[in-house]
């Protein structure tokens, strides 16, 4: 800052306190042998200066509180003072002595003591009943085992209903076909998921599962094997299935079973219901479950009627993330657009079959 | 603080909180909601109370929130009067306990509030000072004044059997 009659005061404050520097100070010096009428003004504030003068309060002691005061005589007037005091614990080594012994010595204080002494309040046993209500669970606990447990009873649920209600063939167990290895997976298209269409864009609804349709008797279940089998005994594992249940067992059929089973594959157009990726399959869990919510609750944002579909995605797509599975469950639809199939697949089996609408 | 601090801090210091509102306030409904209030705040500020720190959080944030409470029913000012014109009554008491209970009642809030967090909890002048707001001297002299009350109200012949 360049100094001038606008702000030479500044200069002489900063002088005046030591703060200019050598280079400054000479340029201070050159503007007051330009400006002698400021000399006067300059050199007064430097007389003025004031230096710290160490005041000292010397009733500080005073101040200072004991109780009771040091060098005070017990007596009855000032005697609940010394009595609260003892109480207290606040006397010092020598009231408390001389205190002590004045109680020893002196019936009246000894009692006026005693009554003090029972001023002091005994805790009493006072039980707050909400205790188990103030109590937190850690989050993962409170809200994600739940969801867990939703979407896995949504999804054990969707699809027994999905599997009982699917095929039209009451009491009577279902073909069986061998599950060996060398079945081939009839449908090449089941694996290309450019022919695989989102089934939230026609949803299976409870209403139209009241839909008449005639049963479609000649629908074949089919049972294709893959690489990693649930159950192996001597080569060959059977599964049946009928209303009832999944029938895992073993035998072993002749090789002439299998023509008999017709593929329906050629019919079915899966629809494609996302596996986990692998950027879930690292996600917190939390993360999962409130996608697959947000995701139903688009749905029933979207449709009057709640899509077992849906659900059986979100479970499904739970119990991989929870249990690190592989399920996937697809379905195709006929020319009028309704669900007429499903295909369930894991690493263990893989089963497909129509949806029949009962014929009772 | 984290939380099982938390809930352990339930379970180590609710039934005190719990006693040291009920017997200010004598509403056990009130109690328990200010008890409850005092856990929520902790609850939300966990991240910011140190552990150690909790059981002092806890009793400073009940004892402003009933304050606030004691307040809003307009008994401050009535109870510092109460007590004098109470000495006179003709009330008997089986035991000193129930004298002490009735006593204890007739303090005013702040007497009454300091000389429990020193009875029941044990807390220092300046614990106390911190959850009360009051500094150190004030309460010498409430403890002073409370105990001074209690002892002539016990010592009434009068009031005890």
């Amino acid at each position: 800052m360049k100094i001038d009659r606008s702000n030479y005061e500044a200069w002489f404050l900063d002088e005046s306190e030591g703060k200019l520097s050598r280079e400054e100070q000479e340029t201070l010096r050159n503007f007051l042998l330009l400006n002698p009428d400021l000399e006067e003004e300059f050199n007064s504030l430097l007389r003025i200066k004031i230096l710290p003068d160490p005041v000292k309060f010397e009733h500080k002691n005073d101040l200072k509180k004991v109780l009771p005061p040091e060098g005070t005589m017990i007596n009855r007037f000032n005697f609940n003072l010394f009595a609260i005091a003892w109480i207290e614990n606040d006397l010092l080594p020598e009231q408390r002595l001389a205190f002590e012994k004045l109680i020893r010595e002196d019936a009246f204080f000894f009692s006026e003591l005693e009554a003090m002494k029972k001023t002091v309040l005994l805790p009493e046993k006072v039980l707050f009943k909400g205790k188990a209500g103030l109590k937190k669970k850690p989050a993962v606990s409170r809200r994600i085992i739940p969801l867990i447990t939703g979407l896995s009873a949504a999804a054990a649920v969707v699809l027994a209903l999905i599997l009982f209600t699917g095929n039209g063939k009451q009491e009577q167990t279902l073909p069986v076909a061998v599950l060996n290895k060398e079945v081939p997976v009839v449908n090449e298209k089941a694996e290309n998921h450019e022919n695989r269409e989102e089934v939230r864009v026609n949803p299976l609804t409870i209403k139209s599962r009241q839909k008449e349709q005639p049963p479609d008797h000649n629908a074949p279940l089919k049972v294709v094997g893959t690489n990693a089998p649930a159950v192996t005994t001597d080569g060959d594992t059977l599964i049946g299935f009928n209303r009832n249940a999944i029938q895992i067992a073993s035998a072993d059929l002749p090789t002439g079973t299998l023509p008999e089973i017709r593929p329906v594959f050629d019919k079915i157009r899966p629809v494609y219901i996302p596996q986990i990726t692998s950027y879930e399959r690292n996600a917190p869990i939390q993360l999962v479950a409130r996608k697959e919510f947000e995701r139903l609750k688009m749905t029933l944002d979207n449709t009057e009627d709640l899509s077992l579909w849906d659900l059986a995605s979100a479970g499904i797509r739970g119990i991989n993330k929870v249990a690190g599975t592989d399920m996937t469950l697809m379905a195709s639809r006929n020319k009028d657009g309704d669900v007429a199939g499903i295909s369930f697949t894991s690493k263990a089996f893989s089963v497909s079959a129509p949806l029949g609408r009962g014929n009772e | 603080m984290t939380i099982e601090e938390y809930n352990q801090a339930v379970d180590l210091f609710s039934d005190n909180l719990f006693r040291f509102i009920l017997k200010n306030i004598q509403d056990e409904a009130a109690a328990e909601d200010i008890v409850q209030d005092a856990f929520e705040k902790l609850w939300i500020r966990l991240d910011e109370v140190d552990g150690s720190k909790a059981r002092s959080y806890l009793f400073t944030t009940a004892y402003h929130t009933m304050i606030d409470q004691i307040r809003k029913m307009q008994r401050t000012t009535r109870l510092e009067k109460q007590h004098y014109s109470s000495l006179s009554h003709e009330e008997q008491y089986s035991d000193l306990k129930e004298v002490l209970t009735h006593a204890l009642k007739l303090l005013p809030d702040d007497q009454r509030s300091v000389l429990m967090l020193r009875d029941y909890e044990g807390y220092s002048y300046r614990e106390i000072g911190d959850i009360t707001g009051l500094n150190e001297s004030q309460v010498k002299v409430y403890i002073y004044r409370a105990r001074t009350f209690l002892k002539n109200f016990i010592t009434d012949p009068e009031k005890v059997i």
